[in-house]
């Protein structure tokens, strides 16, 4: 993997982590009984899935005597248990338990150890960040509804690359880049729209094929920083589950879980897993760019170069960390 | 500073004369002059080790347990007239009080 001269400042190191839900986890990352140590937002916390399946998320250091939670630590029940003196935590951060005390101070049984929201959602694990621990703002966005039974999950992908998670969005917004980089068409003008904390765009192809042309339509969903759906109808249907991710503010994890309708053909399934190669090999030509360009907050843009200003001046809301309103517009 | 006499019985059941100055924390002053382990958790109420029971006089002069306090004191299981030391400053009133440090369970 290419990366840049440690001499060079590439301009990310000094940008802020924007708040969201994030994608920490595969679920299946994290059994039932498993505890995990998670690095992400320049930071770490500790995970666990209690008996009840329920998947918690606590600051690293236990509030006693301040041992590492996620070192032989254990769950007990739905409880995380610290290695050093048994302490029990609840999903809520309160003492459950002390073995060797006749009962848990009342102050100690809630909020005595930090937390961190947690959603699970279609097979991943997101938690909510927030460099001043405000509430969540949005839920978590899920699938469309699939038109026929239910998605079949055909390929998952994960990529870490060296750069702050706004360029790899950015990047759908990079109209020009297609053209060069990718060697289709550059990306048809269509729709992009604001509503709350959810950005739509929406474009639809004329697409050749041996059998004519055909109307396809690709629909973008970005939920927060933190999550993109797209969903391709042509002679393939696929959905594109997205997350981004900052490990720190100069580096980012990528994870796709690629969906498709059930029941096809041989034909539509070769033509869908042609599709998905295709949006892979994307990523991977992407990258070697995003890992050595550096962060231009005067591009020369032109003509011809997308609404990449629009995108970063909506983008701005996930860097207002005192509570700003979100807002609903189009461009 | 005023001189406060305390009388003072330990967990062992002896009874001894303490001087305070107005204005001590009890817990400090029974750390010092009898039990220096009392209070482990050094006056956060989350541990209980400093309870005493008062003489009713005592008690009464004593500003209200706050709402922490009075939660510990209910976890407890704590007598009527109990209170944490570490929430107690000694003042003018408590001249001549009793005090007796609660049994470690």
């Amino acid at each position: 993997m290419a990366t840049a001269p440690a001499v060079l400042d590439r301009g990310y190191a000094a940008m802020p982590i924007p708040f969201g839900w994030f994608a920490v986890a595969m679920s299946g990352d994290v059994a039932p009984g498993q505890i995990k140590t998670l690095r992400y937002f320049d930071t770490e916390f500790v995970v666990w899935r209690g008996e009840d399946g329920t998947v918690n998320a606590v600051d690293p250091f236990c509030p006693h005597l301040g041992a590492h939670l996620g070192v032989n630590s254990t769950v007990s029940g739905n409880d995380l248990r610290c290695a050093f003196h048994h302490w029990s935590f609840n999903g809520n951060g309160g003492v459950t338990d002390i073995p060797y005390s006749r009962m848990v101070p009342p102050k100690l049984r809630r909020n005595c150890l930090p937390t961190w929201p947690v959603s699970e959602a279609d097979g991943v694990i997101f938690v909510w960040y927030h460099p001043k621990k405000a509430a969540p703002k949005w839920d978590v966005a899920r699938l469309p509804e699939c038109p026929e039974g239910e998605w079949v999950l055909a390929e998952t992908h994960e990529w870490v690359i060296n750069i702050h998670c706004q360029e790899i969005t950015e990047n759908g917004q990079d109209h020009a880049h297609f053209g060069a980089v990718h060697g289709v068409s550059s990306a048809p003008k269509g729709e992009f729209r604001l509503d709350g904390w959810v950005r739509r765009n929406t474009v639809v192809v004329e697409m050749p094929t041996p059998r004519g042309p055909m109307t396809g339509k690709i629909d973008v969903t970005a939920t927060g920083p933190g999550q993109s759906i797209t969903e391709y109808i042509d002679v393939t249907h696929i959905v594109q589950s997205q997350q981004v991710t900052p490990i720190d503010s100069q580096t980012t994890h990528l994870r796709w879980q690629m969906y498709h309708i059930p029941g096809l053909s041989d034909g539509r399934m070769r033509v869908t897993q042609a599709r998905m190669r295709d949006l892979v090999k994307q990523v991977n030509e992407d990258i070697p760019i995003w890992n050595t360009k550096r962060y231009m907050s005067t591009p020369l843009l032109v003509e011809g170069d997308g609404p990449m200003m629009a995108y970063r001046a909506q983008y701005a809301r996930f860097f207002q960390f005192d509570d700003p309103e979100p807002d609903s517009q189009a461009a | 500073m005023a001189d406060v006499k305390l009388i003072i019985t330990d967990r062992a059941g002896e009874v001894r004369n303490v001087t305070a100055q107005s204005g001590d924390v009890l817990m400090q002053v029974l750390r010092e002059h009898v039990d220096l382990t009392l209070g482990t958790c050094g006056g956060a109420i989350s541990c209980g080790t400093c309870l005493v029971t008062l003489s009713p006089q005592w008690l009464a002069s004593l500003p209200a347990a706050s709402d922490d306090e009075a939660e510990m004191l209910e976890a407890l299981d704590a007598g009527a007239f109990s209170r944490l030391s570490c929430q107690l400053a000694v003042d003018a009133a408590a001249d001549g009080m009793e005090a007796t440090i609660a049994p470690e369970e």
